[in-house]
């Protein structure tokens, strides 16, 4: 298990400053970056999450406690959060988080979506489903929230009349504009749930799970929501698509390239305008070493696997590449991620 | 009654587990179908089938590059606490049955096609019977392998209920899609596919095909109750052998379709160039067909024959300008490699993907499924390298072997992957025949001419890689490793910035497309010709 550790400080305006990011692998800290642009403008937010739909996230919390800083808080990835039950849940004492912190649990609640009304509107209709574990533990009225991300551009979601029905709970949401009219980067929006658990101990225990939702096929009326875990029917690639080879055959022989092997790039945080990239490969354990590279932005090698990529300011929206290529001695590959408007 | 959930792939609609599902509910089960399409999404189908405490999870193994994630969903989901039966069928589990239940913790193995398979075992564990004795499957019995005979295909398909769909349709460029199945098998032998050995090892008719009075009533149904317009007929063999049979089938099921006033509806369809004629075309464009997926696979007459096609290459030139003649677009893989193809052969075959720049292409190299033709012969000559869970060879030419190896490297993403960037364009060429049909007008025409562009670009690009790997190839005292494999990084790596700008255009116009779709069909047809001006055209 990896865990990541990352410090941020506020400024004066209450904004987060990336301060460091540091890897720690089994017994401690293995690496670490450290932002010599701290000077520079910030993003307005700060955010952690795994880059796939499950919305497990650990996300730092108390951003609105004023004080400057610094504050560090740490997340394993991939980042599932401490099981939705009761046992689990009572159980954690700290979770890698400052005591008297909200236990990061990304399936004890999940928010779906729907429209108010009409589509097009500036109106939805929020639901939150309790995992069925957690039934009949939560205390009182859950708190919903909007959390910006760089997916949710300039849009604010303004949550009120948190309520309970017969499944679960329920709330109103206005949108500053009609979500998912223009392509992305407006494609993804993050709400964070975070209830009270009656523990059979006694006392109670603050969780908080974090849902992705955005609207499938999409960028228009009649668009339908679709939440973390939620299969969108939107067809992304229409065609014979199976893909070749199929083998990644792992013995060498007297051509070169004798062994096959496959990379991808996985986003695994974000912290305002900085990316934590991880390179996977199946390529067993060979030994290979790792070049990194980007179209924009600074690139820093935090272990040869893992880098994190900062964007300058202004850049979330525009089209970015980063790329690694792996090498061992019989095997290469290269892969790449892509970043901006219609990139997903 | 039992409850069953299915799980399999969900990139398009996955009909064999919604066929499943449907013969499930219809025997009175309770049957879910959730998606698995990556290992990425393990977790949270694990969690669901926890959620859901079915008696039976079922998971479809399609495709042999997909057994990895099988079994480790398997793993997953016992790990979890499932303890109820797990069992697994489709292709690769048919003929890949010992090694499955050897290396997953299965209870059964579901072989062929699976549907009353499925029902049967249902009813057995409802009624509190063992999972044993029951035709098509197989399952552990006291460390050995049961196996029940052998089910046949089924005759009469019409009798299956329809496939189970979800309330919501598929989009594709912002019109509702459906994918159907007009007929199950194919009569052909390719070496190489796993459709026709699958039918073929199940004993009974390979190729059976429905009633065209009953695919209308199905048409007829989504087109009404679900407004689908477009129809991707997943039939490996829908364009017949026969001219006159194709003509009868695909009249009928146009008369089929009018008089079910289903008129305007746009298909997508697979053929044969042998089978392609100019009568042909003019039937298929009365039924409402864009765009043929076309059988072409090699240029070279030998490697058609060895890949166990029944047509030679002057077919495919033929079939392709009819297809042009006729305003129907064909698409194409192309399978560059195979065991025993040449540096030539490749040559040969690259030299047609110049001369069809401005059609939606992609390449290949042939793989092996288990239960051909191919996987025997290269068993038998001692070549079949890696396992059920990835084959593999190496080709008996040493320049070809290594031109692929540096276009596995240089053009992955580019070709190879599954959301590689000439996928994308296949899907993208569809989806502005698409908008020139249901909107004409000036802005479907830019919006094609975009596309043009666009792909011509990708693929005289792409050429250049090929020509690129292929002198690297032609050498045969090339023997320096590590420059090969710096020069194949370099290549990938520059094709890849390359592809930002492409992959960004792509997106844009798909999504443009999608927008443009979705608004369209919500205003009355007469507006259907008018749109706002083309957003980032």
């Amino acid at each position: 298990m990896r865990w990541l550790k990352v410090s941020y400080m506020l400024s004066r305006t209450g904004a987060p400053i990336l301060l460091s990011a540091t890897l720690a692998s089994g017994c401690g800290e293995t690496s670490r970056a450290r932002d010599a642009a701290s000077d520079s403008r910030p993003d307005s937010s700060v955010f952690v999450f795994p880059p796939s739909p499950d919305g497990a996230a650990a996300i730092p919390t108390n951003l609105c406690n004023c004080q400057q800083g610094p504050y560090d808080f740490t997340i394993p990835f991939p980042a599932e959060g401490v099981a939705a039950t009761p046992a689990a849940l009572c159980a954690d004492v700290s979770g890698g988080f400052d005591a008297g912190l909200a236990i990061v649990s990304g399936r004890a609640a999940r928010v779906t979506m729907a429209w108010a009304s009409n589509p097009d509107s500036t109106n939805t209709l929020g639901s939150i489903t309790i995992a069925p574990e957690l039934a009949g533990k939560v205390v009182g009225v859950p708190v919903v929230s909007f959390v910006p991300t760089a997916s949710s551009g300039a849009t604010q979601v303004a949550i009120s009349n948190v309520r309970a029905n017969g499944l679960g709970f329920a709330f109103d949401a206005a949108w500053s504009a009609t979500p998912g009219l223009q392509c992305a980067p407006s494609d993804s929006w993050t709400f964070k749930t975070t209830l009270q658990i009656q523990c059979d101990g006694g006392g109670v225990r603050a969780i908080e799970s974090l849902t992705n939702v955005r609207l499938c096929k999409e960028y228009g009326s009649q668009g339908s929501w679709v939440s973390s875990g939620d299969t969108c029917n939107a067809c992304a690639t229409i065609c014979e698509m199976a893909p070749s080879p199929i083998v990644p055959a792992q013995s060498g022989d007297d051509l070169p390239l004798g062994s096959a092997l496959t990379v991808a790039i996985r986003c695994l945080a974000k912290v305002g305008n900085a990316l934590l990239l991880l390179a996977e490969h199946e390529g067993g354990e060979y030994a290979f070493s790792y070049d990194w590279s980007v179209s924009t932005g600074e690139i820093e090698t935090l272990e040869r696997d893992v880098a994190l990529w900062r964007l300058p300011d202004g850049e979330m929206d525009h089209v970015h590449l980063a790329q690694v290529a792996v090498v061992g001695a019989n095997a290469s590959a290269v892969a790449s991620l892509r970043r901006g408007p219609c990139l997903a | 009654m039992s409850r069953v959930v299915l799980v399999g792939p969900n990139r398009q609609e996955n009909l064999a587990l919604q066929y499943l599902a449907s013969s499930a509910q219809v025997a009175g089960h309770e049957p879910h179908i959730l998606t698995c399409n990556t290992r990425a999404d393990i977790a949270q189908v694990t969690a669901e089938v926890t959620h859901l405490r079915p008696e039976v999870v079922g998971l479809g193994v399609q495709f042999q590059h997909s057994i990895d994630e099988s079994l480790l969903l398997a793993r997953s989901l016992r790990d979890a606490g499932f303890s109820g039966h797990l069992t697994c069928g489709g292709h690769v589990a048919t003929f890949c049955y010992a090694e499955l239940l050897r290396d997953g913790p299965f209870d059964s193995i579901v072989r062929h096609e699976g549907e009353q398979t499925l029902v049967d075992l249902l009813d057995a564990l409802a009624a509190g019977r063992k999972a044993k004795d029951i035709p098509g499957l197989v399952w552990r019995a006291d460390g050995a392998i049961g196996m029940g005979p052998k089910r046949p295909p089924i005759r009469d398909i019409d009798t299956l209920p329809w496939p189970q769909r979800g309330q919501e349709p598929y989009l594709v460029a912002g019109v509702p899609i459906a994918f159907l199945l007009s007929s199950r098998g194919c009569t052909d032998t390719c070496s190489y596919c796993s459709i026709s050995a699958f039918s073929r090892d199940a004993g009974g008719p390979p190729f059976r095909m429905r009633n065209p009075e009953s695919v209308a009533d199905e048409v007829a149904h989504l087109y009404r109750d679900l407004q689908i317009r477009t129809f991707f007929v997943q039939d490996d063999l829908f364009i017949l052998g026969s001219e006159r049979a194709t003509l009868q089938r695909v009249e009928a099921l146009t008369s089929a379709l009018r008089a079910r006033n289903v008129t305007d509806a746009a298909f997508w369809v697979k053929g044969r160039p042998d089978s392609i004629t100019s009568a042909v075309l003019q039937a298929l464009r009365a039924m409402g067909v864009l765009h043929v997926f076309l059988g072409v696979e090699n240029a070279v007459d030998e490697r058609l024959a060895y890949l166990g096609r029944h047509h030679r290459h002057e077919d495919n030139l033929r079939a392709i300008q009819l297809c042009r003649e006729h305003g129907i677009v064909p698409s194409f893989n192309l399978m560059l490699f195979d065991p025993d193809c040449s540096l030539e052969d490749v040559a040969h075959t690259l030299a047609f993907a110049r001369e069809t720049i401005d059609l939606p292409w992609n390449m290949c190299r042939t793989e092996i499924y288990s239960g051909t033709p191919l996987l025997q012969r290269l068993q038998s000559e001692g070549r079949l390298a890696g396992d059920y869970r990835s084959y593999g060879y190496r080709m008996r030419d040493a320049r070809a072997e290594l031109m692929f190896r540096i276009l596995r490297v240089a053009l992955h993403e580019r070709a190879f992957a599954f959301d590689s960037l000439l996928n994308r364009l296949i899907s993208l060429s569809f989806a502005r025949q698409l908008h020139e049909r249901l909107f004409p007008g000036p802005e479907s025409r830019q919006l094609s001419d975009e596309t043009f562009a666009l792909m011509r670009a990708v693929h005289a690009d792409t050429l250049q890689i090929l020509q690129q790997a292929f002198a690297m190839a032609e050498p045969p005292d090339r023997v320096d490793a590590a420059e090969t494999q710096r020069e194949a990084v370099a290549m990938a790596l520059a094709a890849s910035r390359r592809d930002l700008d492409w992959y960004a255009r792509a997106g844009q116009l798909w999504e443009y497309c999608h927008v443009r779709g979705r608004h369209l069909l919500t205003q009355s047809p007469s507006q259907m010709t008018t749109t706002a001006a083309p957003r980032d055209l």
